[in-house]
């Protein structure tokens, strides 16, 4: 069963927008509000990578998002069309001594890596396809 | 995003965030935040009212945080939600600039 789609610009105005539509779609879903938050956040990371260094060129591209309901939570899917990348191979975030040492940026990546449970990512017919699977944290305490 | 200020006795100063800091809420506090704070050597910065947080706005707390600490001040988080705090975990915030969860704690923690 296909989820529910929203189709956004490549412009950060629209990352707006994008959160909106996924914490009112997954709530009608009935997904838990804790893996939407989660979701959002990795969302709000994944696009504006996108938005900031798929593309070469000025014109307007369209990123497709797909929400799903799991059993244990929900699965994001991001379609763009940019340049082939891979979050999944980004290098590990280091971790700095002191403020005074870290440096700043690179912890979109890390932030994804530590909310999501599952991430999978393809390119498929020269698209990058990134599958982003939160699951509700409160169904793992006995675990 | 809101941002409201507070100074207390021996040279305290609290920032108030409130709303979403993501690209486009932490663009309209960025300038405003660090104007307030540049001059500061010992700052809370209540956390209690933010709604979401992104990497962008990590970035404008680190950056934040550094011109405090350049000045020899100290900075600390004052009572995060939940799933902020966990955002602040994951990416290793609270072990840069420590999450306070009470008031009198946090002026303890930057007083000089």
């Amino acid at each position: 069963m296909r989820g529910d789609r929203l189709i956004i610009g490549n412009e950060v105005a629209e990352l707006r927008r994008m959160s909106e539509w996924l914490v009112a779609s997954g709530l009608a879903s009935g997904i838990q509000r804790d893996v939407l938050f989660s979701l959002e956040v990795c969302a709000n990371e994944a696009v504006a990578n996108i938005i900031s260094y798929a593309y070469d060129d000025s014109k307007g591209h369209d990123i497709t998002l797909e929400l799903n309901k799991t059993a244990t939570g929900a699965c994001l899917i991001i379609r763009d069309d940019g340049k082939p990348f891979n979050p999944l191979e980004a290098p590990q975030h280091r971790q700095p001594a002191s403020v005074a040492d870290a440096r700043i940026g690179g912890l979109g990546v890390h932030l994804i890596r530590g909310l999501i449970s599952k991430c999978a990512y393809q390119r498929e017919n020269d698209m990058n396809v990134l599958c982003l699977e939160a699951q509700d944290t409160t169904q793992n305490n006995n675990e | 995003m809101n941002i409201e200020t507070e100074t207390f006795d021996g040279g305290i100063f609290k920032v108030k965030l409130a709303g979403r800091m993501d690209a486009h809420g932490t663009e309209a506090i960025d300038q405003e935040f660090m104007d307030h704070v540049c001059s500061q050597r010992s700052v809370i910065v209540d956390m209690n009212a933010v709604e979401m947080l992104a990497s962008v706005g990590i970035r404008t707390l680190l950056l934040v945080a550094k011109a405090v600490s350049r000045r020899g001040g100290k900075m600390v988080l004052l009572n995060p939600a939940a799933n902020i705090t966990r955002i602040l975990e994951i990416a290793r915030i609270n072990d840069l600039i420590p999450i306070h969860r009470s008031l009198d704690e946090a002026r303890r923690a930057v007083s000089i």
